[in-house]
């Protein structure tokens, strides 16, 4: 949406749940710092081995414990902007209120498979710091992203339910939140 | 067997009722494995797939690419990219269509994305063809239709993705796309030629072409260089396609930085913007593990083999059955999904039947070339009605043009998407001449 | 009752161990219990490969295969004396005497909990690979930048003087092509099997190998209980020993492929010189009596199940 809104500012803007700004401000920031710090690793670790030769070591595995943190700090904001890829095709034949039903049974519905996530990952979490996993070379321990993981499912277990209780106002067009697939 | 058909259907019922693709994915690749193997494994299969798929070294280049194609988005290099098409194409009737076509393509080279590729293209273009008095059919239709290269044209997150499952090298997988993205911009180029010639109401018979501002075309440079730098990159054996990607972000931010287009406020829009597109990816790949590990422990990447075997079916009629599947589904589906819930299905199939002996290619060619069909026939379904992504993503811009108007436009692009499957699927040197040069 | 078994199998489907070894196998499981016991071998994999031992125990899988040191926790410390140098001059002996020891004086079965333990297995002897030069002297793996798959062998190499650095075996022919590391640490089959043979000039040989990685079959303890006596009996009958043969037949055929493959592309293949295998053997008592002490605290004899296993397996070293 936010894309769509600074290119196109002639475009009202969507409502919004009052947390997007709070989200975008901490979530946000976090993810941000952690995209621009997979750039800079790659780029140190094959810049350095051409000029110094002297490749980062542990690139590899710092790199996939922040891909993990980015995509669960990243997926409440997704969440609440509804970015998730949904189907509108129904929606042009029904009414009003139909549309309106359709739309809490598919924010519930969402609240209650991100909750079971939630749920899942902390047990997960719970059995990886019981047996003591950490990554192969950097013995990074694993069990914090696994938590990391599941507070993220919860929050945006808990912005799906708040979507579904109270549906946004639609718009005729409101079906740009596809946007960003590859 | 009967399970996967029962499942599938349940999706496509929840799907329609606006359940998230992702979490539709999940919810009922989670309950169909607990029915069929009990609660207990389905909860730990459950928290293991969400953990370790975001866990994944080779997944990193997701994030990087998209943020590579936001930032040039937001530099404004496609504005360049543009006008210098329309030199190229001006004096043509229908010559804006065939340069938002044409750039469309160039664009895609640095994006790894289609829907960013036609989000992006739509607000350079269309001012231009609206101007001039392009009907709006031709005009939405050709960008709509010139997104769709985005997936094919390296990079491209969707070659990636269908590597890391089949386990194809994705440098062959990039290079493989380059002729046959070459040949999609020629026959989309051709479709816009024939449409004007069969309406000529579609274009205006005079457009002036508007000379290239300086900023204009030091953009194309910027896209020609960094394209030249991936591939020179990866295939000159400097970096692995995996940092490709970090390495092209990085280049895409010193672009932005040196062309002074973006302000900090767009810069940090556009990196929200990846974000939550990494996260929304993500999802959808979730939920497609949950979903095919219940199809495939409910045995139809099997049964489905069996009964090629059994009945003798030849080569043709199994393409054939493939290409129908993904042109039902790509009614309701958008690529990602589609290639996450086929890939797993049909490329056993693949390898079981020896079709590579068949089709007279080794076993790793014929994986590539599988590759390129069907992200070329997924790519239709961007553009297939009911629901096609880059319709709907040009519809969310343009909120005066209906969605009739924009599917009625992307027919002729669509003859000719139709009329580039059939000569890949007919000659697979199309797609493998390039990697066996490698 | 007919019980119906899902095996989990991670490797790609034309990879040796899966053709020669692991459907082989599943097919005698049926033979051998008449058909009330079946095995299907899954088109896909159900987890990540480092998933694959906790997808037996929970019973995402009934079956899997893979890596004890996929586990990066302290779960199978005793099997690590499969990592060794000096273990196996090939994989069929290798293999038998790793499952022997393993699961007989050190008690495997007790570090596989939840899992019915059906397969201990040893690829063949690992190699030291590289592109710069031939090791002749202990000062000649110094500067060498070598991929490791972590565990002993990183221990080991960069006791030498190396530099080790870690990444999935997939991306080895990538980073090796690309001068990110200059060799890797390989048995022969590997050459072949990730297309090596381009980008390697040197292959160094030590006796009973360089180091080795371990490999374990299970089943989930509760589908184990699910079987009859008669049929469970006749399952070990054609598992343990028996499969750890199999499965050194499979790596043999492989390695000697990998093995042709590398003569074929001109690589320099040597034993290593006495200076360089004594080095190693230094570097490898200070591990092994590290090892050792760790396991005593819980009552095994390591030093002796090492001298065992070497025993069995006709290491000279
Ligand atoms: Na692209
Ligand atoms: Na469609």
């Amino acid at each position: 949406m936010e894309r769509l809104r600074h290119r196109f500012p002639d475009q009202p803007p969507e409502e919004g749940l009052d947390i997007g700004l709070l989200l975008d401000r901490s979530l946000g920031v976090g993810a941000a710092l952690i995209l621009f710090s997979l750039v800079l690793i790659t780029c140190v670790d094959v810049v350095g081995r051409y000029l110094f030769n002297a490749p980062l070591s542990g690139a590899f595995e710092l790199t996939e414990i922040l891909l993990a943190a980015l995509v669960f700090l990243a997926l409440p904001l997704t969440t609440e902007r509804r970015e998730h890829v949904e189907v509108d095709l129904l929606n042009l034949a029904l009414g009003r209120k139909a549309q309106r039903l359709m739309s809490a049974f598919a924010g519930l519905f969402s609240a209650a498979l991100l909750a079971t996530f939630a749920w899942r990952l902390f047990t997960h979490a719970a059995k990886a710091a019981h047996d003591g996993a950490v990554t192969n070379a950097l013995e990074i321990p694993l069990a914090p992203f696994g938590y990391l993981a599941g507070v993220s499912c919860m929050v945006s277990a808990f912005i799906a339910f708040l979507r579904g209780l109270q549906p946004p106002v639609e718009h005729e067009t409101d079906k740009d939140h596809l946007e960003g697939a590859p | 067997m009967i399970e996967s058909l029962i499942g599938f259907a349940i999706l496509l019922g929840l799907i329609l009722l606006r359940v998230p693709i992702a979490f539709a994915m999940a919810a009922v690749g989670g309950f169909g494995f607990a029915f069929m193997r009990g609660w207990e494994p389905a909860w730990a299969m459950t928290g293991q797939v969400a953990f370790d798929t975001s866990l994944s070294y080779s997944l990193s280049v997701i994030p990087l690419f998209i943020f590579m194609g936001n930032v040039l988005a937001g530099s404004g290099v496609a504005h360049g990219l543009f006008a210098g098409a329309d030199r190229l194409f001006g004096r043509l009737r229908g010559g804006l269509a065939m340069a938002s076509v044409f750039s469309c393509g160039g664009f895609s080279a640095v994006c790894g994305s289609s829907l960013a590729t036609a989000a992006t293209m739509s607000k350079v273009a269309m001012p231009s063809m609206r101007r001039f008095g392009y009907d709006d059919r031709l005009a939405t239709g050709s960008i709509a239709a010139g997104g769709t290269l985005g997936i094919l044209i390296p990079p491209s997150v969707i070659l990636i993705i269908y590597g890391l499952l089949t386990e194809t090298n994705i440098a062959k997988l990039f290079i493989a796309g380059i002729v046959p993205g070459i040949i999609g911009v020629l026959l989309y180029l051709g479709a816009v030629m024939v449409a004007v010639r069969i309406n000529p109401a579609l274009a205006p018979e005079e457009e002036n072409t508007e000379p290239m501002s300086r900023s204009d075309v030091i953009g194309v440079f910027c896209v020609l260089g960094l394209f030249l730098f991936i591939m020179i990159g990866i295939y000159g054996g400097f970096f692995t396609p995996t940092e490709a990607a970090g390495m092209g972000a990085g280049a895409s931010i010193l672009i932005a930085i040196a062309l002074r287009t973006m302000t900090w406020r767009s810069f940090y829009a556009a990196t929200l913007d990846s974000i939550r597109a990494t996260a929304m990816i993500f999802a959808v790949i979730i939920g497609a593990e949950l979903f095919t590990n219940f199809i495939n422990y409910a045995g139809l990447p099997d049964a489905l083999s069996g009964f090629v075997i059994d009945n003798e079916l030849p080569v043709w009629a199994v393409i054939l059955f493939i290409i129908a599947t993904y042109m039902v589904l790509g009614c309701v589906l958008e690529s990602l999904s589609m290639i996450l819930l086929t890939v797993p299905v049909f490329y056993p199939l693949m390898f079981e039947l020896e079709f590579a002996n068949e089709l007279l290619l080794d076993p790793e060619n014929a994986l590539i070339w599988f590759a390129i069909v069907v992200v070329v026939a997924t790519e239709i379904s961007l553009i297939t009605p009911p629901v096609g992504m880059n319709v709907f993503v040009l519809k969310g811009v343009l909120q005066d043009v209906s969605l009739g108007t924009i599917f009625r436009g992307v027919l002729p692009f669509w003859i000719a998407d139709i009329l580039r499957l059939t000569l890949l699927i007919l000659v697979p040197s199309l797609s493998l001449w390039l990697v066996g040069l490698m | 009752a007919e019980t119906k078994l899902a095996l989990s199998s991670w490797l790609p489907p034309r990879h040796p161990i899966v053709v020669d070894a692991i459907k082989p196998w599943a097919k005698q499981v049926e033979e051998v219990t008449d058909g009330r016991v079946t095995v299907r071998v899954l088109a896909k994999p159900m987890g990540p490969p480092p998933a694959h031992y906790d997808m037996a125990a929970e019973g995402i899988a009934d079956i899997t295969y893979g890596l004890h040191s996929f586990t990066t926790d302290d779960r199978f410390t005793r099997s690590r004396i499969g990592q060794f140098s000096f273990i196996g001059d090939d994989a069929v002996a290798g293999s038998k005497a790793f499952w022997n020891v393993y699961s007989g004086p050190l008690e495997a079965q007790k570090e596989h909990e939840g899992t019915k333990l059906l397969g201990l297995f040893v690829h063949g002897p690992g190699l030291l690979h590289n592109n710069v030069r031939k090791i002749e002297t202990t000062d000649d793996f110094s500067g060498l930048k070598i991929r490791v798959p972590g565990g002993y062998i990183s221990d080991l190499m960069s006791g030498l003087g190396s530099t080790t650095l870690f990444m999935s075996s997939g991306e080895v022919y990538e980073k090796l092509s690309r001068g990110v590391i200059d060799g890797v640490t390989f048995p022969f089959d590997a050459l072949a099997a990730f297309k090596l043979t381009g980008d390697v000039k040197y292959t160094m040989k030590v006796p009973g190998g360089i180091y080795n990685t371990t490999w374990f079959m299970v089943m989930n303890e509760d589908k184990w209980n699910e079987i009859s006596e008669e049929d469970q009996a006749a399952i070990e009958a054609i598992s343990g020993e028996a499969f750890a043969a199999l499965v050194g037949e499979a790596w043999v055929g492989a390695d000697q492929k990998g093995n042709a493959a590398a003569e074929k592309a001109g690589i320099e293949i040597y034993e290593a010189p006495a200076e360089v295998v004594d080095a190693i053997k230094s570097q490898a008592a200070d591990a092994e009596t590290a090892w050792s002490e760790a396991i005593s605290a819980d009552g095994y004899d390591g030093a002796a199940a090492l001298e065992e296993i070497r025993k069995q397996a006709g290491v000279e070293f």
